[in-house]
């Protein structure tokens, strides 16, 4: 059975004005062990995923249909005390941006005791401070009392990026959701940083799903990826097939941009602008950007098309019957 | 002396004292702004005071007393001479030194002050918190029709209002004044009436004391708080989608917790400078709610004296007033400092 | 090269208009905002026309008519008589005049004069205009806005004009402020790099580049202290220091009337009414042109 298996959710955001409609029908599977890459450019929706998981969406966000299933069961009609169970001891999230995720006018310490006392709500209560120390010398913070008397923003960005995967720590038993744990970071704290991910994650024998730009590293780090592109997935694949072989016209040309991705913004070596979720193009997503478009394209949604044994593509150049190309 | 030296140089490091210190240096522009303005238009201020009908030599007398034959830049300077030793000059309307008369009256001022900024507290706090917790709701809209009323009428408008309810049609509340005559006796110890009643002991004056305030106060600071309530509402819901709040989310921890704790904090952080300012300007709407509850405070001196255009009288009770605002200003950033970590850390910092 | 200008010119022209109809759309499409529009063309219209469509014209100034003092509302007073007889509905009308003419005059004054000054010492950011301009404004703000108007009106004599000089003074600084802390903010966006390394002049700079990004907060900041300029501008007459009797001013009214209070208290309720009215037209207008200006 799968661990986490997501299936057709579909998620908007709304404002005053307008709706954007983000999550296109995403599905996704993680299975125990499994290490899983989510990659895609910037405001494709990789972390609207991440949250509609936990269902942790700011009040504007709306999971309009689809299923969570967390070890088969669907979170999306469970009781809200189960889904916070599997919040505090189960699934644990390493947030994006380490200078937006500690609250600003708590200290560290204030922060983790809060977390762990709901995590580990069948510990004492002196043991939290302890567990907490040892959570941070995990992630090589070893001055823990400096770090747990600070305010956030005493900190710099490497060591709260530490403390954010540290808190991820006490609630993940099960699985880690790593959000671009490296976005904001200085280059050379960057990989630090993901080989401790990588480290931890097998020495606590976790499932995760990792979001990241550093494609070099999603090679190492997983098994498999999922590309998405503008709030759907366009394809699957282990890992080295994706990047030796890929089918998605999108796929290709994320990579071939991707040595300048390290460097510069996401999204500039690929020609054209990410849609309007406003107003989403019709048929496939991908159609206004994509060389190989043909009228099909603009009418019709690509079903997610089997190529080979756990490939899939969303791309009628790969359909039956369309043909293409 | 270097010791001395030392030691104020420390005090001016320090960032209230040093805002003060430069609030204070404008209050004095403004002084002298309002100086010139009064001598030099035409129109005689002592005649205006005194009335048409005062004989020559008399007015050459008070011109005398005052200096006001004297070039400007002379009455400036003895004008503020007299400043520094805590003088304000003559009132032409009462005789004795501005000082003394605002001596008298500020205690009524900061009491309706301090009452005025303790209703905006428990009233913007509660409301602010209850409809930003379920924006939309009742509770919510509600809020949120108050706080158009609260805008649109006036100070004074409340103030007209809430005599004609409560004092006049309801016979609940006293109209006007500070006390009832029969609690007049109570000693004074500190100049504020519900101090004073209860340090004498006397709860009937305490209560009644009570009810006199509450129709000035309601009308000074009603409007200021439900605006407050909505600036604190808008920042728990900007709070509540910051990832700093998910991330708690996140980890399971009970909503109560999330709202009251780390969502309230940051907020009323952000809407502490306003409330600050707000409560300094109440100095400003006292005027006239003074005037209309008749109540015996520094404002309504004030007012009189404008209105009989007695010059140090109304450049004394500016300056005061000034003082008041810099003092209320001064407390709004300890207050901040206080519980803003960002601020006190980054200000221990740079000393 | 120059006509690849003004290509972009006419394109950014376009721009703007295209804006500016979204812009309406949307304002359009906010229903409070709408009948702060409608309460506004309304007072605005009925002030305008005063003469025409009040029932007694004549009763605006002095007039006395002891026989139809102190009336209740009624169908021919639907605001009811005051002490000396005289219709406060038409008088309450004539008073929109006074406010609209207090708000029209100051915002002329204040809103050209402090936005050049605001633009200027936002610009010039750490250097002497700056420290002038905000050193000057920090002693307008050294007392709470209503004490210092009632302070100049007081020293001055006690009239309409007067009234205006001491809003004026009492206001520029808040809103030269507002564009200022815009201005600062805006100057190191890269459009204002780009034209200063194009050699552009400065006041093409100040007025074609930066201002032309900032005429939302604008008319957001105008518009909300319009509802000030009446308060302030009421409560100034309301104490004696403004407009005199017999001048149908609201606030003026309103201090006449409240001496009757809680025998005569209808006729309070006309210019209270009249205030509150205004009041609530600016602020639902202001929060209007915020909620378009304010992005997605
Ligand atoms: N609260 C919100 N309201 C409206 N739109 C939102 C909101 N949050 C996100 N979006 C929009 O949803 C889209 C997807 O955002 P998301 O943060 O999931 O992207 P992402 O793939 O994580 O991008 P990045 O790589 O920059 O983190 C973006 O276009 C974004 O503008
Ligand atoms: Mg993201």
């Amino acid at each position: 059975m799968n661990l986490l298996e997501v299936r057709n959710l579909r998620v908007n955001y709304r404002s005053y004005w307008y709706t954007y409609h983000v999550l296109n029908d995403v599905s996704l599977q993680v299975s125990q062990g499994d290490k899983v890459g989510l990659i895609g450019e910037s405001g494709s929706g990789k972390t609207t995923l991440l949250k509609s998981i936990l269902q942790i969406l700011p009040p504007q966000g709306r999971i309009v249909s689809g299923e969570v299933l967390w070890k088969g069961t669907d979170l999306l009609k469970v009781s809200k005390d189960y889904v916070t169970n599997v919040r505090r001891k189960e699934v644990g999230m390493i947030f994006q941006d380490p200078l937006g995720a500690l609250n600003p006018v708590f200290k560290v310490k204030e922060q983790f005791l809060d977390i762990l006392r709901h995590s580990h709500s069948d510990h004492d209560k002196s043991d939290h401070l302890s567990l907490a120390e040892e959570l941070l010398r995990s992630v090589m913070l070893p001055d823990t009392a400096r770090v747990l008397e600070s305010y956030p923003f005493q900190l710099s960005g490497g060591m709260r990026q530490r403390v954010i995967i540290a808190m991820a720590l006490a609630s993940a038993r099960d699985l880690l959701l790593a959000d671009e744990p490296t976005t904001n970071l200085d280059v050379t704290i960057q990989d630090q940083i993901l080989r401790l991910i990588g480290e931890l994650v097998v020495k606590r024998g976790l499932s995760m799903i990792l979001v990241s730009h550093a494609l070099g590293m999603v090679a190492k780090m997983t098994h498999r990826v999922y590309v998405m592109y503008a709030g759907s997935i366009v394809e699957e694949a282990p890992t080295l097939k994706l990047f030796s072989e890929p089918l998605h016209p999108y796929t290709s040309m994320l990579i071939e941009s991707a040595p300048r991705l390290a460097s510069t913004r996401l999204g500039e070596g690929i020609k054209g602008n990410p849609p309007d979720y406003r107003y989403p193009p019709s048929g496939c997503r991908f159609h206004p950007r994509c060389p190989y478009a043909t009228g099909i394209c603009k009418e019709v949604r690509p079903p997610n098309v089997e190529v080979s044994k756990h490939r899939y593509v969303a791309c009628h150049m790969y359909s039956e019957g369309a043909g293409g190309g | 002396m270097g010791k001395t030296k030392a030691f104020f140089k420390s005090i001016y490091k320090n960032v209230f004292v040093r805002r003060a210190l430069r609030s204070l240096l404008s209050l004095l522009g403004l002084s002298l702004l309002i100086f010139i303005l009064a001598r030099v238009l035409p129109g005689d201020p002592i005649k205006t005071a005194l009335g048409p009908d005062i004989p020559e030599e008399v007015v050459e007398r008070y011109r005398e007393m005052l200096n006001l034959n004297k070039p400007l830049y002379l009455q400036y300077f003895y004008w503020l001479m007299d400043v520094f030793q805590l003088k304000l000059g003559r009132s032409l309307v009462t005789i004795r030194d501005v000082s003394a008369d605002i001596t008298d009256f500020f205690p009524a001022t900061l009491e309706l002050l301090l009452a005025s900024a303790v209703f905006r507290i428990i009233v913007a706090f509660p409301l602010g918190v209850l409809s930003g917790r379920k924006p939309g709701a009742t509770m919510d809209n509600a809020i949120r029709v108050l706080a158009y009323v609260g805008i649109c009428i006036p100070t004074f408008g409340w103030a007209i209002i809430l005599q004609l309810v409560f004092a006049y049609w309801l016979n609940w509340l006293p109209a006007i004044g500070r006390i009832s005559e029969e609690f007049m006796g109570i000693p004074k110890v500190t100049g504020l009436m519900t101090i004073d009643s209860l340090i004498s002991g006397n709860v009937p004056a305490f209560i009644d004391v009570l009810k006199h305030l509450l129709i000035p106060t309601v009308a000074l600071s009603i409007g200021g708080a439900v605006q407050e309530a909505r600036i604190l509402r808008a920042g728990m819901i900007e709070n509540i989608s910051r990832d700093y709040v998910l991330n708690m989310k996140s980890h399971g921890i009970p909503e109560r917790i999330i709202y009251f704790k780390y969502v309230l904090k940051p907020s009323i952080i952000a809407v502490v400078p306003t409330m600050g300012l707000d409560v300094a300007s109440t100095v400003g709407n006292a005027f006239l709610v003074e005037s209309i509850c008749n109540w015996p405070g520094m404002s309504r001196y004030g007012m009189m004296a404008m209105l009989r255009k007695d010059l140090n009288a109304i450049v004394g009770v500016v300056l005061v007033i000034g003082i008041v605002y810099i003092v209320i200003n001064t407390i709004t950033d300890i207050i901040l400092y206080a519980i803003d970590p960002r601020i006190r850390l980054k200000e221990r910092g740079e000393s | 090269m120059s006509s690849d200008y003004s290509a972009v010119a006419r394109k950014e022209r376009e721009v703007r208009l295209e804006n500016l109809k979204r812009a309406w759309f949307r304002f359009s499409r906010n229903k409070l905002a709408v009948a702060g529009l409608v309460i506004f063309v309304t007072i605005v219209t009925m002030a305008s026309l005063a003469e025409y469509i009040t029932p007694y014209p004549s009763h605006a100034g002095l007039y006395i008519n002891f026989k139809e003092k102190y009336q209740p509302p009624n169908p021919n007073h639907i605001l009811g008589t005051d002490m000396y007889g005289r219709d406060v509905f038409t008088r309450v009308v004539f008073g929109f005049r006074y406010a609209l003419m207090m708000v029209g005059v100051v915002l002329g004054i204040v809103v050209p004069v402090g936005t050049v000054l605001g633009l200027l010492a936002g610009y010039y950011k750490g250097t002497l205009i700056d420290h002038v301009i905000n050193g000057a404004s920090e002693v307008f703000v050294a007392v709470p806005p209503l004490v210092l108007a009632l302070a100049i009106c007081s020293v001055l004599e006690p009239n309409v004009l007067n009234a205006l000089l001491a809003i004026t003074l009492m206001w520029w600084p808040w809103y030269t402020r507002m564009i200022y802390s815009v201005t600062s903010s805006l100057r190191n966006e890269p459009y204002v790099w780009a034209a200063k390394a194009l050699g552009m002049r400065t006041t093409t700079i100040l007025f074609k580049e930066l201002l032309p990004n900032m005429l939302g907060p604008i008319l957001t900041k105008a518009t909300l202290d319009a509802s000030w300029v009446i308060i302030i501008g009421a409560s100034i007459s309301f104490v004696g220091l403004g407009a005199q009797p017999p001048t149908p001013d609201l606030g003026t009214m309103l201090s006449e009337y409240c001496r009757y209070l809680p025998a005569y208290w209808w006729m309070t309720l006309g210019p209270l009414l009249g205030i509150v009215a205004l009041v609530l037209s600016f602020n639902l207008m202001g929060d209007g042109f915020r909620d378009v200006f304010a992005g997605e």
